[in-house]
């Protein structure tokens, strides 16, 4: 035999766990999946509307931040008792997670586009509108997708402690491992749940670099 | 679609009693300017920085709003106009450009006639000329992105996005002021070019009192407030500067910025000895004696210069006069300033250059004396000697008052300051 007991084992729980491995990873990638399109674009509809205000998107900023700080434990418990089990309340918790690094990234990136290049834009006759969606928006993508990844990393985490209130996702499988701690597939289980996080959460990030390479222009590009 | 101005030709533009102010209680940056710019003419706005004269074109595309006063854009109300439209028919063109970095340079030029909704063909068509008007390879250039070109690449690019939608009038904010002195007297010399074929109503605005006598057709001297020092030709602003100030801003030199001015074309031309290879030597060294000269000017087959013969050389009488004498460094055409020709002259050592036609061939020469002569009929008397000239002051003098000005601006800050913190603490 060439590979050790202990690894033997963990293949072989993997091997009569397949069933429910794939079900919850689908669960834990279609969760992040949506709560991530909800913040994306509540992300960047907010940075949009107040990075002309400086006090605006403070507030915006301060907010979000706020969000951060609930230990993710306290922000679901409290959902949990307003909402009750299920998905809502995950979806929600991930979100306002999300929310902090899209809205600070789209407001530094849209406030970062070159003076010179928007007083021409102007001057050429480009309306307010056409502005912010054929220059503002390009030119600061780069750096909007690159609070798309940050939050996204953050969120395929969090959602694996969102199985504590029922929600779906692989961190069932670390939850279950913790409560039998000592007992045969404990470990087992706990490996696979982390596991499973890392390789989405990898997944999800080579995505979003192609999603950049497709997206972002040549002309702007680091 | 309601065209806002018409495009192609050039239209007039008129400020009347144009004010611009920022803040009720301080004063204006603009303060009652009035000027009509004749149309299909470049006029050119100087003055030192801070002076407003920016605020005053940028009021013409509205990107600054007047407080008061009128422009009158062909005879409309610049006001009256919806302002996209009105500057999609306004050529804009800014220091650095100003390109879009994200687009290429294909779509940066087609991002006007895009804007109009032109259709596609047209687009191409328009770009391919713009690409040829500007002087840049459109296969080489056009996918290319802004921050693969140089500055001058750029700012060609900004010259034609500019002109894309064959707008009537042309704005340009220092367009040339971040380039290095060589790309900027070439993209001068074209844009003069460019304006010969295209003949917009060009409102061009510089602190670089040099270009402005090299491009305007009328030059207008402004200081703060965007008041008029003096408008007029270039060479009249050089040869009777109007007053004290604008003497000071024309700095040294008046006279041979004049250089600049004055053109072949504007000399006769002096006959000079030509001969071709196979000439009778006999008849070319008696020109030489009778117009007491030392050289004789080798022509080819097609009339073009090729090389000057000293009189003792002509009198060995060479077989193949081709490999005798000097070959000729430069010549000069009818566009040609007396600066440049000045340098032709003193750079081959002869102080005589030739005059070619188009096509190359000999009209005649040019001496050193006549761009003398020239300078005399000027009549601009040096600074220096004149009556009321800005006193010499001394480096002390000027960094002194400059400290002041920092010391006074820094106390002004603090009491301020001061003066919040009161606020704050009574509140």
């Amino acid at each position: 035999m060439s590979s050790s007991p202990l690894a033997a084992g963990f293949f072989t729980y993997v091997e009569e766990n397949a069933d429910s491995i794939l079900g919850l990873a689908w669960g834990h990638v279609w969760v992040v999946a949506l709560s991530m399109g909800i913040a994306t674009v509540a992300g960047i509809l907010l940075g949009v509307l107040t990075y002309r205000s400086a006090a605006a998107s403070a507030v915006v900023l301060t907010v979000t931040g706020l969000f951060l700080t609930f230990p993710s434990f306290a922000l679901l418990g409290v959902l949990l008792a307003i909402m009750g089990l299920g998905v809502a309340p995950v979806v929600i918790a991930l979100v306002l997670y999300a929310l902090l690094p899209i809205v600070r990234n789209t407001v530094t990136g849209l406030r970062e586009v070159d003076a010179v290049v928007l007083d021409s834009a102007r001057g050429i006759g480009m309306s307010p509108l056409q502005r912010l969606v054929r220059v503002e928006l390009p030119v600061a993508w780069p750096l909007i997708l690159a609070g798309l990844r940050n939050a996204t990393q953050l969120v395929v985490g969090i959602a694996a402690i969102a199985a504590y209130v029922n929600g779906p996702g692989l961190g069932k499988f670390i939850f279950a491992g913790l409560s039998q701690l000592g007992g045969a597939n404990a470990t087992n289980s706990i490996v696979v749940g982390t596991l499973g996080v890392v390789i989405i959460a990898l997944a999800f990030d080579a995505l979003l670099a192609l999603l950049g390479r497709a997206t972002v222009s040549k002309g702007i590009r680091a | 679609m309601e065209e806002a101005i018409a495009s192609g030709g050039a239209v007039e533009i008129d400020l009347q009693s144009v004010t611009k102010r920022y803040a009720a209680d301080a004063p204006p940056a603009v303060e009652e300017f009035s000027l009509t710019i004749p149309a299909g003419e470049i006029v050119v706005f100087v003055g030192p920085s801070g002076c407003g004269k920016t605020t005053t074109m940028r009021m013409i595309n509205r990107l600054v709003k007047p407080t008061s006063g009128r422009i009158m854009i062909g005879g409309r109300d610049a006001a009256e106009m919806k302002t996209d439209v009105l500057r999609r028919h306004i050529g804009y063109v800014v220091q650095q450009a100003g390109l879009l970095p994200h687009l290429t340079v294909r779509q940066n030029i087609e991002t006007v006639p895009r804007l109009l909704k032109w259709d596609r063909k047209r687009i191409r068509e328009r770009t391919s000329e713009l690409f040829d008007l500007v002087g840049m390879e459109e296969e080489e250039f056009a996918g290319r992105y802004p921050r693969e070109l140089s500055g001058g690449q750029q700012q060609r690019v900004g010259v034609a996005r500019a002109l894309a939608a064959d707008p009537p009038i042309l704005l340009m904010d220092e367009p040339f002021g971040a380039l290095d002195p060589i790309t900027r007297d070439r993209l001068q010399s074209e844009l003069l070019k460019i304006q010969r074929r295209v003949r917009k109503t060009i409102v061009f605005v510089t602190h670089d009192i040099d270009e402005a006598i090299k491009l305007g057709d009328r030059v207008v001297v402004l200081q703060e407030r965007s008041r008029i020092a003096q408008q007029g030709a270039p060479d009249e602003i050089l040869a009777e500067p109007a007053n004290r100030y604008v003497r000071a801003f024309i700095g040294g030199g008046a006279a041979v910025k004049r250089l600049h001015l004055v053109r072949i074309e504007d000399l006769e031309l002096r006959p000079y000895p030509t001969f071709a290879a196979g000439d009778d030597y006999d008849a070319v060294i008696r020109e030489v004696d009778e117009l007491r000269l030392d050289y004789a000017l080798l022509l080819d087959g097609r009339r073009r210069p090729l090389r000057w013969l000293h009189r003792d050389e002509l009198e060995d009488r060479p077989t193949d006069p081709v490999s005798e004498g000097q070959p000729v460094a430069g010549v000069v055409t009818a566009t040609t300033t007396l600066h440049d020709a000045m340098d032709e002259m003193l750079s081959s050592g002869t102080g005589i250059v030739p005059a070619v036609d188009d096509g190359g061939g000999f009209l005649g020469a040019v001496r050193l004396d006549q761009v003398t002569a020239a300078l005399e009929e000027t009549h601009v008397t040096p600074v220096a000697e004149q009556a009321d000239a800005a006193p010499v002051r001394t480096v002390a003098e000027i960094t002194g008052e400059i400290d002041r000005r920092d010391i006074e601006a820094e106390q002004a800050r603090q009491d301020a300051e001061r003066d919040v913190e009161r606020g704050e603490a009574t509140a």
